[in-house]
């Protein structure tokens, strides 16, 4: 939105640019790659959301008072980021799971063969019309801002894979001309 | 009614005709301050040993594979993946796992039951290899300290039995659970 904004303002004075001192534009929050991380707060999942190119929708915090935030990524992909934290007043959160939902009737045997398919999310049933995939990522000890985006961004593609599976079931063996 | 893989106690026993340096350790490679974005074999037994687990046999799982044993008897396996590609050396990603051999009390509803309940690990079940799996996955990419991958590690190890238990359902206490969870929240690596 500030991006937006401020690309707004630079063409609504486009026409004395010449000569106008040009404001510096203002940029969303960025953090380094690099920069370890340890535990999470709310602004930092809003973080990952904006690393992502994804838009904000909601945030809360669970029973736990666990901070969350629910987003839409670029592809479409509505997805739950959860902080997990170790004491009540939720200041030391070490860890982090991405979770989407999607509807679909499919069995617990095809649901599991999916999963099998997925070693780096967990895919499962959450009731008769909706399976859940999950993908935790712990933070203890410490992992670089650049390691959480790569994780989120592996979730958002594992997923896509996943829901063309959802929607059409688990492969089944190949046929040939004869059958 | 569930037991460790048997073909893992063979395959260990047939492993001793490699050579015994196949099974040391440069334990500074896992120093926790050390930031990685890749591992390699000598990475994985280095973490391994120093958390102090025996290597039992490695290449099992392809190059970057090892299989170890804990104090407590419990056999799992580290698992390099995504190796030798063009961005880097060594293997982008890496997995913990833990394997029972299945039997005819094992449902789908039973595997989906344990992924519900432990998000930090991915319960599998292979049919024609009548195994069920437990996979902690990490994705390297980006780097992270030594000591987080020995968390990861930990966790793996810790949860391996607790999703047999749901799997195949005992009578674990709410106690038990109660201080699975304790530990797991207090950052402290004895068990």
């Amino acid at each position: 939105m500030r991006t937006a904004l401020a690309a707004a303002g630079f063409i609504a004075f486009g026409g004395s640019i010449a000569s106008a001192q040009v404001p510096d534009e203002v940029l969303p929050p960025h953090r380094d790659p690099d920069v370890l991380v340890t535990n999470v707060q709310l602004d930092d999942l809003r973080l990952v959301i904006d690393d992502l190119g994804g838009t904000f929708l909601a945030a809360g915090k669970n029973d736990a008072g666990s901070p969350f935030v629910f987003a839409r990524l670029p592809d479409g992909l509505t997805l739950g980021i959860y902080s997990v934290c170790a004491d009540a007043e939720a200041t030391d959160c070490r860890g982090v799971e991405f979770m989407a939902a999607f509807g679909s009737g499919l069995s617990y045997q095809q649901v599991t063969e999916i999963d099998r398919a997925f070693s780096a999310v967990s895919i499962y049933k959450a009731d008769a019309d909706t399976v859940h995939v999950s993908r935790y990522v712990i933070l203890d000890g410490g992992i670089t801002w650049g390691n959480l985006i790569e994780n989120a961004a592996v979730f958002d593609a594992l997923c896509s894979k996943v829901a063309e599976r959802l929607a059409y079931g688990p492969p089944k063996p190949a046929q040939t001309a004869s059958q | 009614m569930r037991a460790f893989l048997a073909v893992a106690v063979i395959a260990a026993t047939m492993s001793f005709t490699a050579s015994a340096d196949d099974f040391t350790a440069d334990t500074s490679l896992a120093d926790n301050d050390r930031v990685v974005r890749s591992v390699t074999l000598e990475d994985l037994k280095a973490i391994a040993v120093s958390e102090g687990h025996e290597i039992t046999e490695v290449g099992g799982q392809g190059d970057v594979s090892l299989r170890a044993l804990t104090p407590e008897g419990l056999i799992f396996h580290m698992i390099g993946t995504a190796c030798d590609t063009e961005y880097a050396d060594g293997c982008l990603g890496m997995m913990v796992q833990v394997r029972y051999d299945s039997d005819e009390d094992v449902t789908t509803e039973a595997i989906n039951n344990a992924n519900i309940s432990y998000a930090a690990v991915s319960t599998w079940w292979d049919k024609e290899e009548k195994t069920v799996g437990v996979t902690r996955y990490i994705i390297l990419d980006g780097g992270q300290r030594m000591e987080n991958l020995k968390v990861n590690l930990q966790n793996a190890l810790s949860l391996g039995p607790m999703v047999a238990d749901v799997v195949w359902p005992t009578d674990v206490s709410d106690d038990d659970l109660d201080a699975y969870y304790e530990w797991l929240n207090s950052g402290d690596d004895d068990q």
